[in-house]
């Protein structure tokens, strides 16, 4: 596919869309040598920089296994690889929205890319039929409340964890954790959540606890003006739908006929910037500023977002 | 007023998969179903009550899905028993 580039006046080999594609997955390359064991860049340099002697491993980074010791009364300290991490991590979501999910998170990117592979046909819309902000935010609820109620949801479900343990090599030896329900996870996130649904970010839409606390911090940033964003233009946009198809959360949709303003979920977006990039006219933006969303009228709230395959198509 | 009702319809809606997945995960922690590793560094495995969770969240969205898809099929506008699920309020 070629597409005349605006800027250079040359054909580029690319779509916009497959470039950008590519440029992501740079994000994703790196942000697995930084969290991923045998490389954790990051849980090294913070252990060299703070003194800590945190695991090199992705559990060094983990909400679950510190919020466990934080009830069991071991308490927070910022200057550790967890607290840096947290606060670090909290803090550029609430400025800039869920940069880790869209830009470094690999076990959301490798569903997301493995997707592209299969035709639309074989995929599920989930999100078209049920919405996933209500369902991660009550995993997170569940997730942050479990250690307090005495009990755990733990690795098993985590398929950050799964995909370094395919990387490791420890899912091979490991066979209890083979025999156990992560079997069923690994499922959810490559298989039915992952390759064949719209988008390919079924898990991350509907399961992903960490996904759901950047979300919620996202939300109540971007009310504040000078934090970034996905920001809309509704006099630009020519409702080409292309933003729509192109979403891997499924955040954005337009109603049938396409008679509405394009509708934007930010409980869903994971701010990974493809709708900007293939956004022609210039309606979508990564910014700072109002959002441009409150501008387009009440009506737009009451699209049935089973049209959305239909404006997209 | 009928714009708070159709605000406080949606936020219900909303919050329907958020209490019944909050309410899973939380019930399944708490009755310790199936065996759960404590401190997550066992490495073998954390037991099936992630399992529990995810496949009947998986379930769940399967049914809602399903039940949404049928009633849209029946009534292509809106169902009353099941309408279509509704864009994000706070956007508004």
């Amino acid at each position: 596919m070629t597409d005349l580039d605006r800027s250079t006046g040359r054909i580029a080999r690319q779509t916009p869309a497959v470039a950008f594609l590519h440029r992501r997955a740079v994000g994703y390359a790196l942000g697995f040598v930084l969290f991923y064991a045998p490389f954790t860049l990051w849980v090294t340099a913070l252990n060299a920089l703070l003194g800590d002697h945190a695991r090199a491993n992705i559990h060094a980074t983990c909400l679950r296994i510190q919020l466990l010791d934080l009830v069991n009364g071991k308490g927070f300290s910022l200057l550790t690889v967890w607290g840096a991490s947290f606060v670090l991590l909290s803090g550029s979501a609430l400025l800039a929205g869920p940069l880790f999910c869209g830009r470094l998170c690999a076990a959301g990117a490798i569903s997301e890319y493995l997707s592209r592979l299969v035709p639309d046909r074989f995929k599920i819309d989930w999100v078209r039929w049920v919405n996933p902000a209500g369902m991660r935010y009550g995993f997170l609820v569940g997730y942050l409340a479990a250690p307090m109620v005495g009990g755990s949801i733990a690795c098993a479900f985590c398929s950050y964890g799964f995909l370094e343990r395919i990387t490791t090599g420890s899912l091979w030896t490991a066979t209890g954790f083979l025999s156990s329900s992560a079997v069923i996870t690994a499922l959810l996130w490559l298989g039915l959540f992952g390759i064949f649904t719209k988008g390919g970010r079924g898990y991350c839409a509907f399961m992903c606890p960490v996904g759901a606390w950047q979300s919620g911090l996202h939300a109540l940033g971007a009310k504040l003006p000078f934090t970034w964003k996905i920001r809309f233009d509704a006099t630009a946009c020519t409702k080409c739908a292309v933003c729509v198809d192109e979403c891997p959360m499924r955040a954005l949709r337009l109603p049938l006929g396409r008679e509405g303003p394009l509708v934007y979920d930010r409980h869903t977006c994971i701010t990974c910037r493809q709708c900007v990039a293939v956004c022609k006219p210039g309606a979508l933006r990564f910014a700072r500023g109002a959002d441009g969303w409150a501008e387009q009228g009440p009506d737009h709230a009451h699209v049935p977002a089973g049209r959305r395959g239909e404006a997209g198509a | 007023m009928r714009d708070m009702v159709r605000r406080a319809a949606t936020l219900l809606d909303r919050a329907k998969g958020g209490l019944a997945t909050a309410s899973l995960t939380l019930a399944t922690a708490a009755t310790n179903a199936g065996s759960t590793c404590a401190s997550g560094r066992c490495g073998q495995g954390c037991g099936f009550a992630c399992g529990i969770v995810g496949l009947a969240a998986a379930g769940g969205i399967a049914v809602a899905a399903g039940r949404r898809r049928m009633s849209e099929r029946a009534a292509p506008s809106v169902s009353a028993d099941a309408p279509p699920r509704t864009a994000d309020p706070t956007t508004s």
